[in-house]
C-alpha cells in the first residue's frame, strides 16, 4: 500500500466538502485510478466535473509534486509520499 | 448631424484642446473604423499621425486618447471595455490602458465613440458630457483629492449617482510614471502611466452620463448572436472557476507551475501562497460578487477587511496580478495588508503591478547594499514588510523623500538614473515592468513580453494555451496539428505562431470594446469568426474573418512602426538576464529558462519583420496598406531622429550581461 496526499483547489473543493486528504492506495496506482476512484466515491457535481467519457476529464489540471500532469503522465504509478494537486478548468491572468 | 454610413458606432467624436478650451464634436473619418476598428487601433492612428518622435510623454503635445470600439456598449457578452491611448510617460513609446466597467457604454449612450485631448490646460479642470451638453469645468477643488473622494464629489456636484467618471489621483497628478486613470466602479486603467498624462493636462476627471442608444445595423440577428455568446460562455467548463473566484483563483494555479514570482522573480513559487489565494479571499473577505457591462462572468468581486489594523479597507478589482505584485513579489503574505495596498493604490491611482514592481526592485537593492541606509528615508525595506509597503505607496505618490521620488520614476528609469549595478535588478522590458507571468514557467508568455507593443505585458498577446495545457482549447482553435506542444508551458514549438495570432486577436478585441478574460480568450466562445459576425451585424461593414485578421495586423504593425520612430528595435526585444540565464528554480519550470533565441527568430518571419532589425519590411507595410509607415520609418532612420528620439526614452535596456548571483 502506498499513502498519498491530494488537494482541492478551487470550487473542487466545495464540491467534495474538504480542502485536502490523505489516502490509502494499492501499490501501482495511477493518477487515472485515482481520479476513478475520487469520481466514484465523491457526490455527483464533484464526478461531473473530474471525470467524462470514462477517462478523467481534460479540462481537470493536475499536477503531482508540482509537475503538471500531461497526458503521458496519467499511467504513471503513484508513490508513497506524492502529493496531487486537482483544479478544475481555469485560466487566465 | 448626418446619418453616419455605419451603425455600431456613435459616428462622432470629441476633440477637447485644454490649452485654449475648445471642445469640437466632428465625426469619425472612415478610414479609422474602415482601417482600425476603434479602441487602441484608432489610437494608434491618431499617435501616429499627431504625435512625432520629438514630442515627450508629458508635453502638451502628447494626446490622450479615450477610445471605444464598435461592439462597446451592445448586448454581446463584455462589452464594457474602453481604452486610454498615449505616449507613455513610463516607456516613452506607445502607451495605451484598458478598463472596464461602464464608462465606455456610457460615452457611446453620450454619442461619442472616442475623445482626443490636447494641450494642456492652464489652471486644473474636468470634462462634462451629458449627451450633447460637453463642458470644461474648473477642477481646483478636486485637484490633490484622491479618486473616490473625485468620484464621489462628482457626482454630488451633478447630483447624479450614475454618473460615470474617469479620473486620477495624486499619482497622477504628481506625474508618477505609472499612474493610473480610475474609472466608476473602482475600475483601473493602470499600465503604461496614462493617468500620468491627464496629471501633465491638468485634467482631473472625465464625468459622463448618456441617455441615447446605438443604432444597429441588424438589432434582430444581433439579439440572437447575443443570447447565443451569452449562453455558450455560461456554459463553457472554464466559466464556474472564473466567475467564483475571478483571476485571484489563479495563484494556486500558478504555485505549481512555478509562475508566481517571488522576490522580485528570483523564484516562481511563494511558500506564502496560500495565505493570499483566491481562496483565502473569497473565505476571508468577500462582500459580494460584481460585473461590468454586460457581463455574464461577473469575475469582479468586492472584498472587505472587518476587522484588525486594516479594519475598514473596501476593495473591488483584486485581481491575480496584485495579488502578486503586492504579495510575493515583495514576500508580503498579510492577505488584509495586500487589500490595504491595493486600495491604497486605487485611491492614489497607482499601476499595482509597476508599483509593486519598483518595491520589490527597492528591497532587493537595500538587500545587496546598492542603496544606503540614508537614501532609504527611515524605512525599513526588509522583504514581507506590509507597513514599508503601504507607506511607499503613499511616499511614491506624492514623490516624497529620495526613495519615493526615485520609485516614481518606474523601475526602469530608476536604475538608469541610479547606477551602481542596480541595474540587474530592474525587472522590466522597454521601461515596463513584467507582470507576474514568468517566462521561465511559460515560454509564449516570455515572447509576449518582448514583442508586446507597450513593453512587458502579458495582455497584448495573453497566450493562455500552453499555461497549463489547454488542449481542447487548442484544437477547437487550431485543430490538432500543433499538439502536443502547442500546449506545453515549457516547449517552444509553435509559441511564435501562437503568439503572434494572439496578439492579432487581441488588437481586434482591444479596437472591438470587449474583454479578453470575458469570453475571448480564456473561454474563446467569441473568436474570430463570431467577433467578425458582431461587428458586421453591428455596423453593416462587410466584415469577413480574413479582413478582421488583417485589420489585427495592421493595427499590431503600426505600434511597432510608432516604437521604430522612437528607436525601438531587435535589440529591445529581450528579457532580464533572470528569464534567460538562471534556470527557475520552482515547481514545474524547475531547471527552465526562457529560450528567446529560438522563439524570437520564428516569431519575426511570421510576423513579416526583417530578421536583422525586427522591424517590417517594405512588403509587409504595403500589404497591411500601410506604405507610408515604410517610407517614414526609412526617413527617420536615415536622419537619425528615431537614435535622437532612443537616447531620450530614459531608461536602460534590461541587464543580459554577465553574473555572478546563482538567484
Amino acid at each position: 500500500m502506498i499513502t498519498i496526499h491530494v488537494r482541492y483547489f478551487n470550487f473542487l473543493a466545495a464540491y467534495i466538502g474538504q480542502k485536502s486528504q490523505s489516502l490509502e492506495l494499492p501499490d501501482g496506482f495511477t493518477i487515472t485510478d485515482l481520479i476513478h476512484k475520487l469520481a466514484q466515491e465523491g457526490p455527483p457535481a464533484f464526478r461531473e466535473i473530474v471525470w467524462r467519457e470514462d477517462q478523467p476529464n481534460p479540462h481537470l489540471r493536475i499536477f503531482q509534486n508540482d509537475t503538471l500532469v500531461d497526458n503521458n503522465r496519467m499511467k504513471t504509478p503513484l508513490a508513497t509520499g506524492d502529493t496531487i494537486m486537482l483544479f478544475p478548468a481555469i485560466s487566465g491572468g | 448631424m448626418s446619418e453616419y454610413p455605419y451603425a455600431g458606432y456613435a459616428g462622432q467624436y470629441l476633440r477637447v484642446d485644454l490649452t485654449k478650451g475648445n471642445i469640437q464634436k466632428l465625426p469619425i473619418p472612415l478610414d479609422w473604423v474602415e482601417n482600425y476598428l476603434g479602441g487602441n487601433g484608432i489610437g494608434v492612428k491618431i499617435l501616429w499621425d499627431e504625435v512625432p518622435a520629438n514630442i515627450q510623454p508629458l508635453d502638451p503635445e502628447n494626446k490622450l486618447i479615450i477610445a471605444t470600439g464598435p461592439l462597446c456598449g451592445l448586448p454581446i457578452p463584455n462589452t464594457g471595455r474602453l481604452e486610454f491611448i498615449a505616449k507613455s510617460p513610463l516607456t516613452g513609446i506607445y502607451g495605451d490602458s484598458n478598463a472596464g466597467g461602464h464608462f465606455g457604454p456610457e460615452l457611446k449612450f453620450a454619442g461619442y465613440d472616442l475623445i482626443v485631448f490636447e494641450g494642456q490646460a492652464p489652471e486644473p479642470v474636468y470634462l462634462s458630457i451629458h449627451d450633447d451638453r460637453v463642458e470644461l469645468h474648473p477642477a481646483k477643488h478636486l485637484w490633490g483629492r484622491d479618486t473616490f473622494t473625485t468620484e464621489a464629489l462628482l457626482q454630488q456636484e451633478h447630483q447624479d449617482p450614475n454618473l460615470r467618471v474617469a479620473c486620477i489621483g495624486p499619482a497622477g497628478e504628481h506625474l508618477v510614471r505609472y499612474a493610473s486613470i480610475q474609472v466608476t466602479y473602482r475600475r483601473s486603467a493602470a499600465r503604461s502611466g496614462m493617468g500620468a498624462v491627464m496629471g501633465a493636462k491638468q485634467l482631473k476627471a472625465v464625468a459622463v452620463r448618456g441617455t441615447g442608444g446605438i443604432r444597429l445595423a441588424e438589432p434582430v440577428k444581433m439579439q440572437a448572436l447575443a443570447l447565443k455568446l451569452h449562453q455558450r460562455i455560461r456554459t463553457n467548463p472554464f466559466y464556474r472557476s472564473v466567475h467564483t473566484y475571478g483571476t485571484p483563483g489563479l495563484v494556486a494555479l500558478m504555485q505549481p507551475i512555478g509562475r508566481f514570482p517571488t522576490q522580485n522573480f528570483r523564484y516562481g513559487s511563494f511558500d506564502g501562497f496560500e495565505d493570499i489565494s483566491g481562496e483565502a479571499l473569497r473565505e476571508q473577505h468577500l462582500l459580494r460578487d460584481t460585473a461590468c457591462y454586460s457581463c455574464p462572468i461577473g469575475c469582479d468581486k468586492v472584498y472587505t477587511v472587518t476587522d484588525g489594523e486594516y479594519a475598514g479597507t473596501l476593495n473591488s478589482s483584486v485581481e491575480y496580478e496584485t495579488l502578486n505584485a503586492l504579495g510575493a513579489r515583495l514576500c508580503v503574505r498579510q492577505l488584509d495588508a495586500v487589500l490595504k495596498a491595493n486600495e491604497r493604490c486605487d485611491a492614489l491611482g497607482l499601476d499595482t503591478i509597476s508599483a509593486g514592481g519598483a518595491i520589490a526592485f527597492a528591497m532587493e537593492l537595500a538587500e545587496k547594499g546598492i542603496l544606503g541606509p540614508a537614501e532609504m528615508d527611515g524605512l525599513d525595506l526588509r522583504w514581507g514588510d506590509a507597513r514599508t509597503l503601504i507607506t511607499l505607496l503613499e511616499r511614491i505618490a506624492a514623490r516624497q523623500g529620495f526613495l519615493g521620488d526615485l520609485l516614481a520614476e518606474g523601475t526602469a528609469r530608476a536604475a538608469h538614473w541610479l547606477g551602481r549595478g542596480s541595474e540587474r535588478y530592474a525587472m522590466h522590458v522597454k521601461g515596463q515592468d513584467i507582470p507576474a507571468q514568468d517566462g521561465r514557467a511559460q515560454q509564449s508568455m516570455g515572447l509576449a513580453h518582448v514583442t508586446s507593443s507597450r513593453g512587458a505585458d502579458h495582455l497584448k498577446a495573453f497566450p493562455v494555451l500552453d499555461e497549463t495545457g489547454a488542449i481542447e482549447e487548442a484544437v477547437r482553435r487550431y485543430g490538432d496539428k500543433y499538439l502536443p506542444d502547442l500546449v506545453n508551458p515549457l516547449a517552444t514549438q509553435y509559441k511564435a505562431f501562437l503568439v503572434k495570432d494572439c496578439e492579432d486577436y487581441a488588437a481586434i478585441v482591444d479596437s472591438s470594446g470587449n474583454c479578453k478574460s470575458g469570453g475571448t480568450f480564456v473561454m474563446a466562445e467569441i473568436y474570430w469568426q463570431d467577433q467578425a459576425e458582431a461587428i458586421r451585424l453591428a455596423t453593416g461593414m462587410e466584415m469577413s474573418v480574413s479582413r478582421l485578421c488583417q485589420t489585427g495586423e495592421r493595427i499590431y504593425n503600426l505600434m511597432r512602426c510608432y516604437n521604430a520612430l522612437h528607436g525601438i528595435t531587435c535589440e529591445d526585444d529581450t528579457l532580464p538576464w533572470r528569464f534567460t540565464q538562471i534556470p527557475s528554480p520552482s515547481g514545474n519550470a524547475r531547471g527552465s529558462i526562457c529560450h528567446l533565441e529560438i522563439m524570437l527568430p520564428e516569431y519575426y518571419r511570421l510576423r513579416g519583420w526583417d530578421a536583422r532589425t525586427g522591424l517590417p519590411t517594405q512588403r509587409t507595410l504595403a500589404r497591411l496598406g500601410l506604405e507610408a509607415a515604410h517610407s517614414r520609418l526609412r526617413a527617420a532612420v536615415a536622419s537619425g531622429a528615431s537614435k535622437a528620439a532612443y537616447e531620450q526614452l530614459g531608461w536602460s535596456p534590461p541587464y543580459v550581461g554577465p553574473t555572478k548571483d546563482a538567484l
